[in-house]
């Protein structure tokens, strides 16, 4: 007899439900879970005197930070009254405006951009700003109790704990801690009435940003900062004009032009809006360092060549002439990504480094003398490097011709770039030849992965069109006398030369960066010996050292007839040393990539460039992103070295107030505030980018699973 | 089946891994529009047979031909294979910092050179022949294994190719998940696609093969047609093998 085995039916669920509500919020229920919590009454009793141990040791030692700051006897004088000093050191005062335009440019740029790609901040939640508000309200409470001032009578006098009688209290501690009650009271109250209810309206953060800016304007227009008087006293007087109105209008524009940013994107297409707002933040930067900063004086004999100098050496010569005979070489290339295309690359690099270096070099030589008599002993290196070049060209032509076999891209880049090293080192050319040349090498070298159809060919050109606009138009400003009358070695100091350093430094260094880290793990051995050699001489010597070499040895080292300004030779140093750190950081990203996507690229028929440029470095930066930003926040705090070799930021200026104040102000005793200054000024830029890091790393979908 | 047009041709090929031989010896043609399922233990060499195929692993002796052209060192017959050849891995990898629609139409645009729109186009088609159309703006993380699978396979199906190789494509999903990613296979199969595909799946094979192909130590033991896989093995292995999974 067979018994059918019964099982139990259960059913679906209903519905899904609601998690219960939690319990009401209260200074009980907080002093629970905050103090009192754990197992038995012991642990409770241990957690809850450790708890406020440690919040009395934290808020001795910010009330330490206060009491500083605000003893009667500090000088702030000294911050306030050197703070163009500070900012911008050498620039003439006459031509500051510039200084304002650039910052304006800045803001407008910025208010765009948040526009355009929509990261407005989000929104806060009303529950979450009722928090943040009574929060500030018992911390300004707690501090203002808690300064000790110097004279006071103790009310109570614990190792951590001591507080003033309130007999003692000045009048403007007593409206401080009012003010703090206010600020509790109006969180607090907030909270409780409005419940739960909080967590549904809430402010956009923009919105609160813009209430902070006015808030800001007002204070600049209000209040009084203080200047000195004699030697050692000091009294308050009203911001200077000159300071207050050039504020007033910068915000003014940057909330106009945020509001211009909100009528484009309706009006305009935004991947167009994008495209060109990148454009110009990429092309705002030098426009600003070298046009509206240096102010240079142009003529137009810099662009056509001055009398006997030929139309092919002159700014716009060599301009039409790259753009022409290399945007026709590049848009032959960019036709397809057929592996022929290597042989073609060789033929005519072959061709042109080969025999172009014999016949620029045979320019400046006694050729006939050399026929007749044979190579001198004593000849001079442009010949020998011109005969071995050429045969080297040579040779590539005739491999690229008689090897069936598809040649390895990468073995002829390496060809092309052994040349095209030893062409641009060796050869007397002027600098901007060999600037294009490197250019050229490189964009001639992707166009075939990134080229193709005809929009594609006709974006790869417009590229190498610009790129040679760019550095034509850079060398030309850049070899204009500057109109500015300043005092120092340059118009650049202070914290203005401290931003410029460190973000032309590391632009340039991370795409060295990037490039060092392919060659560190590609399959050819010379790639990985020369990148490693790199990364472990740069990295086995201090900065320091390296800007004494940049300062003092660097000129050694060029080839002959390029000579570096000074700031260029920092600039060109902390891009070196950056770019071998960077380049770690993203190796170790690229390790950390999968063969299954090198896999899939290449399943889908990818060229080992497309996928590198497609898949492989989007991802490993997104993996090593946290230890970039920490590359970049060091090598901002690191432009501060530069004081070593002479050259005035932000730091050196605030150290070299004590003494050498003009007279008759003699800041004796004020390095403290300086530098508490410097420290909160660079905490603020390093903080802030930080969180923007942070916060671009949330909207990429990093660190979520 | 054999007055079909030859689309991929192996003879005697051979391959190993060190000492380790993965193939010792594989000769098999596949016809255009024939779908071949192999099966076998683990270490049995069918992975990297078709890994071979599209060069992911290089064979060392013998000869594979895929559409006529011959598989060789030349860079050139590499790519001409890669792109009528497309395939599905068992770990799906799909691009994890592109959205699902840019993972698909990456290819088109930058090997076959399409324009952006012509291939967004193809795009959303292949998605809604695999069924996901809506989830065209997401990101593979935030999708399910059996819809991550789907895309996989349209993004292989973006390329046009004339043969389809599946690598173990239900291997990581579970029951419910490997029925959607099945039929998917199964549509594909039934409009005329030459596929191979590496499975444990033998209820697919029973409904959709034209072959199947036993493999072992790097060998073909046994081929033939799914009813005489399943009614009737021949060779002692074959039947051990299919007592296991049958």
């Amino acid at each position: 007899m067979t018994d059918q085995p019964q099982g139990i039916v259960h059913g679906v669920a209903d519905k899904l439900e609601l998690p219960p509500e939690p319990p009401p919020h209260g200074p009980k229920i907080w002093i629970q879970e905050n103090l009192l919590s754990g197992d038995t009454p012991l642990a409770k009793a241990l957690n809850g005197v450790l708890s406020v141990v440690f919040a009395l040791l934290a808020l001795n030692v910010l009330q330490y930070v206060t009491s500083y700051m605000f003893d009667p006897t500090r000088r702030w004088s000294a911050v306030t009254f050197n703070m163009k000093l500070m900012m911008v050191q050498a620039f003439p005062q006459a031509d500051l405006l510039r200084i304002w335009l650039s910052v304006g440019i800045f803001f407008v740029l910025v208010a765009l951009s948040l526009v355009v790609w929509g990261g407005d901040g989000g929104r806060l939640s009303l529950f979450s700003l009722g928090k943040l508000i009574r929060n500030i309200g018992v911390l300004f409470m707690l501090l203002v109790v808690m300064h000790g001032a110097v004279g006071a009578s103790k009310l109570v006098s614990l190792p951590l704990l001591t507080l003033d009688s309130p007999a003692d209290w000045s009048l403007s501690r007593v409206g401080l801690f009012l003010v703090g009650l206010a600020l509790f009271a109006a969180g607090f109250l907030y909270l409780r009435q409005a419940g739960s209810a909080a967590k549904d309206s809430s402010v956009p953060v923009l919105g609160l940003v813009v209430v902070a800016m006015a808030i800001i304007t007002a204070f600049i227009w209000t209040v009084e900062l203080p200047i000195p008087v004699g030697q050692f006293d000091e009294t308050t007087g009203p911001i200077a004009s000159t300071t207050t109105w050039p504020w007033t209008i910068l915000f003014l524009v940057a909330i106009a032009s945020y509001f211009l940013g909100k009528v484009l994107v309706r009006v305009v297409d935004v991947a167009r809006l994008k495209r060109a707002l990148v454009f110009l933040w990429v092309f705002s930067y030098p426009v600003i360092i070298m046009v509206i900063q240096r102010k240079p004086i142009l003529d137009w004999s810099d662009l056509l060549g001055r009398g006997v100098t030929p139309f092919a050496e002159s700014a716009l010569g060599l301009f039409v002439l790259f753009s022409l005979i290399g945007g026709a070489i590049i848009w032959w290339l960019a036709f397809s990504n057929d592996v022929t295309i290597g042989r073609v690359i060789a033929i005519v690099m072959g061709a042109v480094l080969g025999i172009g270096t014999w016949l620029v070099v045979s320019r400046s030589n006694d050729w006939e003398e050399v026929f007749v008599n044979g190579v001198p002993e004593s000849a001079s290196l442009p010949v020998w490097v011109a005969i071995v070049a050429a045969l080297a060209g040579l040779a590539l032509i005739a491999g690229g011709l008689l090897i069936k076999d598809g040649i390895e891209i990468a073995r002829v880049i390496g060809l092309i770039m052994g040349l095209v090293a030893l062409l641009v080192w060796f050869v007397p050319m002027p600098f901007l030849v060999r600037t294009l040349i490197i250019i050229f090498a490189f964009v001639a070298i992707a166009a075939p992965s990134f080229g193709g159809s005809p929009q594609a060919r006709i974006r790869v050109l417009a590229v190498w069109v610009a790129l040679v606009f760019l550095v034509v138009v850079s060398f030309v400003l850049g070899a204009a006398e500057t109109a500015l009358e300043f005092q120092s070695t340059t118009f650049l100091g202070g914290f203005n030369f401290s931003i410029l350093l460190a973000i032309t430094g590391l632009v340039l260094s991370f795409p060295l960066g990037v490039v060092l880290a392919l060659a560190r793990t590609s399959t050819m051995p010379i790639f990985r010996l020369l990148a490693t050699g790199y990364i472990e001489l740069i990295r086995s010597v201090p900065m320091i050292t390296w800007l004494f070499f940049g300062a003092v040895m660097l000129p050694v080292f060029l080839p002959a007839g390029i000579s570096f300004d000074e700031i260029v030779r920092v600039i060109v140093i902390v891009a070196i040393f950056n770019a071998a750190y960077v380049a770690e950081n993203i190796r170790g990203g690229l390790q950390s990539i999968g063969t299954g996507q090198y896999e899939a690229a290449s399943a889908m028929g990818l060229s080992t460039v497309q996928s590198t440029a497609l898949i492989v470095l989007p991802q490993a930066i997104r993996a090593v992103l946290p230890a970039l930003v920490g590359s970049i926040i060091v090598s901002f705090k690191d432009t501060s070295l530069v004081a070593i070799i002479g050259l005035a930021d932000i730091l050196f200026i605030a150290k070299s107030f004590v003494p050498g104040q003009t007279t008759p102000h003699n800041f004796l005793g004020t390095q403290p505030q300086m530098l508490f200054f410097i420290a909160l000024f660079y905490w603020v830029f390093t903080f802030s980018f930080s969180r923007m890091a942070l916060r671009y790393e949330k909207s990429i979908g990093l660190g979520e699973h | 089946m054999t007055d079909r047009k030859p689309m991929i041709v192996a003879e005697g090929v051979k391959k190993w891994f060190g000492d380790f031989q993965a193939l010792s010896g594989v000769t098999t043609t596949v016809g255009e529009r024939d779908v071949v399922v192999v099966i076998g233990p683990s270490g049995s060499g069918k992975s990297t047979f078709i890994r071979c195929i599209n060069r992911l692993e290089v064979h060392q002796e013998g000869r594979i031909a895929v559409d006529g052209i011959e598989l060789t060192n030349d860079l050139r017959n590499i790519d001409a294979i890669r792109r009528e050849v497309g395939m599905v891995f068992q770990s799906f990898n799909l691009f994890p910092h592109l959205t699902v629609l840019e993972n698909i139409t990456l290819a088109p645009i930058w090997v076959r050179k399409l324009t952006r729109t012509e291939s967004e186009e193809n795009g959303m088609q292949l998605l809604e022949r695999v069924g996901i159309p809506e989830q065209a703006d997401k990101f593979p993380g935030q999708l399910s294994g059996g819809q991550q699978q789907r895309v996989a396979i349209a993004r292989a199906l973006a390329m046009n190719p004339k043969v389809m190789l599946f690598d173990e494509p239900t291997s990581a999903l579970d029951p419910e998940m490997i029925k959607e990613v099945l039929d998917v296979m199964k549509e594909l199969a039934q409009s005329g696609m030459t596929m191979i595909v590496v499975t444990h799946e033998m209820g697919f094979a029973r409904e959709v093969a034209d072959r199947v192909l036993f493999f072992d130590y790097g060998t073909i033991v046994e081929e033939g047609t799914p009813e005489h896989f399943f009614t009737n093995p021949q060779h002692d292995r074959t039947k051990l093998f299919l007592s296991q999974i049958l």
